[in-house]
């Protein structure tokens, strides 16, 4: 979900994983002026742009460029090639992207993404060398933003038609964009001599993210490195946009959870969901999905109003089950919903979730059992009751010394008694304190 | 793109080394539509057709010796590839008409941008097809394309791999195989094959890299196995797919491993091999060394040797857990050894040399778990000083491995239980006689059957491997 540019709310297609109907994105913008802009001629269209240049409205421009305006729909702008046109109104270190544009918007009204894709990659390019001609200023970004968020959605649309026709290997429309976001990356990085109020290196942080959205989708996560150490190096980072620094919080925030960095995860995480806007349910849901079970392995269960708030009644029965030690039960959700689990990437930190479960039926053994020394055999029993396959001695003996080696449970096993001895007091300490 | 390879294929039988039927491939290179040279360079644009009509297809002429095509190292292909960064890069402002000339076709930058990438040779489009029925060929690092006459048919090649497994059989000779297996995938990757004979050589060549422990080969295999199953499927598919879990369980890769969860179906999950990964996966995140153990002891087909790799590693850490989970007290060894896998005295020896244990006696039967454990040789403390009184069990030191022998053969004489020898000392004749009776029998054919390995495992070798591989 993001605001563009002139402030409207426009909801962002990508499901993680889903290809998108071009025709769809195009007409979502909600605008009173859609009929009229709808009917744009290309002189009109052109005279604004000129105009915008002029006066060095970077917003507007952007507008002119975007997607998401409604001027795409009018056919007098669906040329195939303007270049002549453009030339003889705009100035000409705008033309090269502004033909690209019209370009693109001819092959996206006829349905060729690849094409449009195609075509967003020259413009992506030309908009680094348009920013690179205009030093010292900085107004000119939102149309590097708009440029490269184009050409991301389209290269997701691109990379499911491809794929699907077996031309080329998933992820491979991505890994060039990538290389064509790169371009726009040196250009703003570069800018170091400049001060601080119009440097480009302002853009950085937008341009991070949209390298993040691409290198999770292809899972190569490998390379956000230089970029975070790209932004960790601004002296200005803590102030840019804050839903451009949610955003890239939580992306930060789930590379560290993929890192098994639970601490960092969780403190990057709850900074963006708290943060984050009360009204951007779909996000907040999102960052909900991966702060759960990175709170969950620290030791703190949501509440179920708040899982009911967001739709994730997925979590319900994982709470419940750590919750009661019921190992049963955790299995059974954890089939019962892999697909979404997976898909989310949290499968396996939520597998590891068995391990608290684990220490919850132990601690209720040793409430039942009443006494400090208990037998292995009743922890035994315990988990053949919760339908544990083909355990026996040995292995509850493996899965308390793991228990003990974590500092989950505070004890010792005698092997030759078969016996546990837990210690007098807090023998179960805490699960926030690990 | 691969229907092509196949056509290519039954042409290529045909051939023979003489000039007549390589003019005949040259006519029919110059038939403009059909001709692989001109399908293949679609992206190349106009200048290549021009070329083709002055001397024909370039790897064809001159009486079928492939001269090295200029365009391919130098300055066109260059220039082509300085023209895409240009169109494609961020160039410093140019003068207005040359911007006007770029900027009057914007479907042309396009195609600029798209074209074959100038780096990676696309040896599809040039249908090389090789000559040569030598049997052995060692293995040499490509830059440009090669000579026909050096590039084996594929019946040579065919035959070329049975030679290779029947030596390795023989011999054991892991170099050798390697070389000539890497050769031959070359030879299949100029010529375009990528059919169930590749499928075959890429899945030896992974076996014997597993069995030898060579991870990089066996990755570089399983990764081209991957796509080649995806589009010439084989009988093997659900084994590898298998081996892939292992192996991203070795390399710790939480995140492939979910995508390849992702893939998998319902009756994929019910097969031997891969339920049994599956189940591997699940003991191993939950750090269950025991059930780890118990069903590394029961791996289907070459799995086990995969496991080879991190059973070290998981022992390590289980070894840890118990020595804390068990503390204070002691611990039997053999239940150690029962629980960690270690069933010959041989392979515990190999562990218990890696790490520094504490016993509680002189038989070296139970170890003390007060004491946790440490990696390395231990102290600096030489083999003379052997405490026989004590708590502590015995810890090596480089000591004097001359003066040590008298020693530890009567030690080992006296007391043939768990001993912990330093490597070196292995110099010495006798102990290494001692030694000899642990010998593992002689690899047989069965390595080509996918069968659970008869040898104790050997990982240590990857700078073996890494300057085998720098050499090529």
């Amino acid at each position: 979900m993001t605001t563009n540019n002139t402030g409207q709310q426009v909801e962002s297609l990508r499901e993680p994983g889903g290809g998108g109907d071009l025709t769809v994105k195009l007409t979502r913008v909600v605008d009173l002026s859609l009929v009229t802009m709808a009917g744009m001629t290309l002189n009109d269209y052109l005279q604004r742009v000129q105009g915008c240049f002029y006066h060095q409205n970077g917003d507007g421009l952007a507008d002119l460029i975007s997607f998401r305006d409604p001027h795409v729909m009018s056919s007098r702008l669906m040329l195939e090639k303007p270049e002549r046109d453009v030339e003889r109104c705009v100035d000409p270190s705008l033309a090269e992207f502004i033909a690209g544009h019209l370009r693109a918007v001819w092959a996206a009204g006829s349905g060729d993404c690849v094409e449009a894709w195609k075509t967003q990659m020259v413009i992506v390019q030309a908009v680094a060398r348009f920013m690179q001609e205009l030093k010292e200023e900085r107004w000119m970004l939102p149309i590097m933003y708009t440029a490269c968020l184009d050409l991301r959605l389209f290269a997701l649309a691109a990379d499911y038609e491809l794929t699907r026709s077996g031309t080329s290997k998933a992820g491979e429309t991505l890994e060039k964009s990538a290389e064509a976001l790169m371009s726009c990356f040196r250009v703003c990085a570069a800018d170091t001599r400049t001060g601080e109020d119009c440097t480009k290196r302002w853009g950085l942080l937008y341009l991070v993210n949209q390298f993040f959205k691409i290198y999770f989708k292809i899972n190569k996560l490998n390379l956000c490195k230089p970029m975070i150490r790209a932004i960790e190096a601004l002296s200005f980072k803590d102030r840019f946009s804050l839903s451009q620094l949610i955003t890239y919080k939580y992306y930060t925030g789930r590379k560290d959870m993929f890192d098994s960095d639970f601490k960092s995860a969780d403190s990057t995480l709850s900074f963006a969901f708290q943060r984050c806007h009360i009204g951007s349910r779909k996000n907040k849901r999102r960052i909900l999905i991966y702060l759960i079970p990175v709170k969950m392995l620290r030791g703190y269960l949501p509440k179920q109003s708040v899982l009911e708030r967001y739709n994730l009644s997925e979590f319900h029965d994982v709470v419940a089950s750590v919750r009661q030690g019921n190992v049963r039960l955790l299995s059974e959700t954890l089939a019962k919903h892999e697909s979404f689990f997976i898909g989310a990437g949290i499968y396996l930190i939520l597998e590891k979730l068995k391990i608290l479960a684990f220490r919850n039926l132990f601690k209720k053994v040793y409430h039942i059992s009443g006494t400090h020394q208990i037998e292995v055999a009743m922890f035994l029993q315990s988990l053949k009751w919760m339908c544990v396959e083909d355990v026996d001695l040995d292995e509850t003996e493996c899965i308390l010394a793991n228990m003990i080696n974590d500092g989950r449970m505070k004890g010792y096993i005698s092997h030759a008694h078969r016996k546990v001895v837990v210690s007098k007091k807090d023998a179960f300490p805490p699960l926030t304190a690990c | 793109m691969f229907r092509k390879g196949r056509r290519d294929g039954k042409r290529r039988h045909s051939s023979t080394d003489s000039e007549d039927e390589n003019k005949g491939f040259i006519r029919l290179n110059s038939k403009r539509g059909r001709s692989p040279m001109n399908t293949g360079n679609r992206g190349k644009g106009k200048k290549v057709k021009g070329k083709n009509n002055k001397t024909e297809s370039h790897f064809y002429s001159k009486h079928g010796r492939m001269s090295l095509d200029p365009e391919f190292s130098t300055s066109e292909r260059l220039q082509k590839r300085a023209a895409r960064f240009n169109a494609g890069g961020v160039g410093g402002p140019s003068p207005g008409p040359q911007r006007k000339k770029k900027q009057l076709n914007i479907t042309k930058t396009i195609s600029n941008t798209f074209t074959v990438d100038g780096d990676d040779i696309d040896w599809t489009s040039m249908h090389i097809v090789g000559t040569s029925t030598a049997m052995e060929k060692p293995y040499l690092r490509l830059t440009a394309a090669p000579d026909p006459s050096t590039v084996r048919t594929v019946d040579t090649l065919k035959r070329s791999l049975e030679c290779i497994k029947r030596q390795w059989v023989r011999n054991q000779d892991y170099r050798y195989a390697c070389d000539q297996l890497k050769s031959l995938r070359q030879d299949l990757t100029i010529q375009g094959v990528r059919d169930g004979f590749t499928v075959q050589v890429y899945e030896t060549h992974s076996r014997i890299a597993l069995e030898k422990g060579d991870h990089e080969e066996f990755n570089q295999c399983q990764s081209q196995l991957k796509q080649l199953y995806c589009e010439v499927g084989g009988e093997n598919t659900l084994e590898f797919i298998a081996y892939r879990l292992l192996y991203y369980i070795f390399t710790k890769n939480t995140l492939d491993i979910t995508s390849l969860l992702a893939g998998l179906t319902m009756e994929q999950k019910q097969d031997e091999c891969i339920g049994f990964s599956l189940k591997l996966r699940a003991a191993w995140s939950l750090g269950n060394y025991h059930r780890f153990f118990r069903l590394y002891r029961t791996a289907p087909k070459m799995a086990g040797y995969l496991v080879d790799w991190f059973a070290d590693r998981e022992r390590k850490q289980a070894l840890r857990a118990m020595l804390k989970g068990y503390r204070p007290g002691s611990l039997e060894v053999s239940f150690i050894r029962s629980e960690l896998a270690l069933g010959t005295q041989e392979e515990w020896q190999k562990f218990e040399s890696g790490i520094s244990l504490v016993y509680t006696d002189v038989s070296k039967t139970k170890i003390d778990c007060t004491y946790g454990m440490k990696h390395g040789k231990g102290d600096a403390a030489s083999c003379r000083n052997i405490p026989f009184s004590g708590t502590y069990g015995m810890k090596h030191g480089k000591g004097d491995a001359a003066s040590c022998r008298k020693l530890l053969l009567g030690i080992r004489l006296w007391n043939n239980s768990l001993f912990h020898v330093h490597p070196e000392l292995f110099q010495c004749p006798a102990v290494f006689q001692q030694q000899q009776q642990f010998q593992s029998p002689p690899i047989s054919e069965a390595v080509f059957q996918p069968s659970r390995r008869p040898t104790v495992p050997d990982c240590s070798r990857q700078a073996e491997f890494q300057s085998m591989r720098s050499q090529s």
